[in-house]
């Protein structure tokens, strides 16, 4: 069960995560959703993940084709493009201010 | 490659039109996006897990609300901004991006101080484009730019914003919504005044303008009060017109009326020529032709004029030029083709 702090903590992230995904390869929608499970977002939805990427291509961030697959029927691929990858880059960046400026502030003893 | 079974496809288009009822406050555009490639996702996605509507997709309007949210789009309608809106938000981030670049810092001190400044000058532009909406054309805008008004009621109107405007600034109440509107309009206005300021003409224009209904036709000799000269007629002192007389002021340079007619009169000039085939202008008087109703073009008689008599005994000096000054000093008098 997705806890309401990981999902919330997800939400603000999870641009950035698919952004990184497809910054490693082109990929269809469930091929991301495994990507980002096998790498430790088990609780992402697929939903969640379809909904920020249609909004990340709607965004200008993504450009999209369809692939014929030999399992089953056609896919529908995601790449990254320039517009993307800035905003990833912009985006790795404010997260780790982010992440420092957190670990600076949380206990000593509980983060060690 | 295979295509999903019949039975696949049902399900899915049975799940995109249940999670699609959950959108029904979107705008269509906002719902044909969420909903338009969802079909063909989820026909991957059973292809490649047969049990996912149990595990993945489960109840539609949970999948619906966690769809919405991931694209961005909240309960009630989009939250995704229009294109203006989209724009003028990246425009703003972009002016923020530049007004917090650590190389502003130095402004950011130094602003604040020209805050009084501000105060007079909002005032002073809201007068001025007041005074230029009920002035008129734009000749008269480029007198209200630099002094509101040019009359006691501008100035008193000018006094009186200044201080209400700089009352307010100090005492710090101008920050509510009316005075956001206030200082929007006033830059506008300051924009535009300086833009004006820029593009227009320089004052004196503005002088010529007023003056142009007097008369005289560009180009023609006047009167001092402005009244043309259309011809000039010399008599020499028993009242005997001379004809082809050239003149020439003092510099020698020669006094021609001008390369055109007086249109106001109606009257046509026939150009003299000389040897060298060039046109004479200073050769009086010169030839011309007057409308004259039925019969057309008639020749223009020489005016009617009272010759003054000079003083008994004193020599008429029209005809004893000179002997040094028989021609003016630095003009060349242009032979005529036929002299007379």
């Amino acid at each position: 069960m997705r806890g309401v702090e990981t999902s919330q903590l997800l939400k603000g992230v999870l641009d950035l995560a698919v952004l990184a995904v497809l910054d490693g390869d082109d990929a269809y929608g469930y091929d991301i959703v495994r990507k980002l499970r096998e790498s430790g977002l088990e609780d992402v939805g697929d939903a969640s993940v379809y909904g920020t990427l249609r909004r990340l291509f709607q965004a200008g961030c993504l450009s999209s084709y369809v692939k014929p697959s030999d399992e089953g029927p056609n896919r529908k691929y995601y790449a990254i493009n320039s517009t993307g990858r800035d905003q990833l880059e912009t985006g790795v960046k404010e997260w780790q201010r982010f992440v420092a400026d957190i670990d600076h502030l949380l206990p000593k003893e509980m983060t060690a | 490659m295979t295509t999903a079974t019949p039975a696949i496809t049902d399900r899915v288009r049975d799940f995109v039109a249940a999670v699609g009822e959950h959108f029904t406050d979107l705008r269509d555009v906002d719902r044909e996006e969420l909903l338009g490639d969802l079909e063909q996702h989820l026909t991957e996605l059973a292809a490649e897990a047969p049990d996912v509507f149990e595990t993945e997709l489960g109840d539609p309007a949970a999948y619906a609300a966690e769809l919405r949210a991931g694209a961005g789009l909240t309960e009630g309608g989009s939250t995704r901004p229009g294109r203006i809106a989209r724009l003028t938000t990246t425009v703003r981030d972009r002016v923020q991006a530049v007004v917090d670049h650590p190389r502003m810092a130095p402004l950011h001190e130094f602003l604040p101080m020209l805050r009084p400044a501000w105060w007079v000058v909002r005032a002073w532009a809201l007068i001025v484009v007041l005074a230029l909406l009920m002035g008129g054309g734009t000749q008269v805008w480029a007198h209200h730019i630099l002094v509101p008004g040019r009359n006691v009621v501008g100035l008193l109107a000018l006094v009186a914003a200044v201080a209400f405007s700089v009352k307010a600034g100090m005492a710090g109440t101008d920050n509510g919504r009316g005075w956001r509107l206030v200082n929007r309009i006033a830059a506008f206005a300051l924009a535009v005044i300086v833009w004006i300021g820029l593009t227009a003409a320089p004052l004196e224009t503005v002088y010529v303008e007023t003056y142009s209904d007097v008369g005289a036709p560009y180009g023609l000799l006047t009167h001092p009060d402005g009244e043309g000269i259309t011809n000039l007629y010399v008599y020499d002192a028993e009242g005997t017109l001379l004809r082809d007389v050239f003149v020439y002021d003092g510099g020698g340079r020669p006094v021609e009326i001008g390369p055109d007619t007086d249109e106001w009169f109606a009257i046509r000039t026939e150009p003299r020529i000389d040897a060298a085939g060039r046109v004479i202008g200073n050769l009086y008087p010169v030839v011309q032709y007057v409308e004259d109703g039925a019969r057309g073009l008639v020749l223009r008689e020489p005016p009617q004029v009272d010759i003054p008599r000079l003083p008994e005994g004193q020599q008429p000096v029209s005809t004893t030029v000179p002997p040094e000054t028989k021609a003016p000093p630095t003009s060349h008098t242009p032979p005529l083709i036929q002299p007379e």
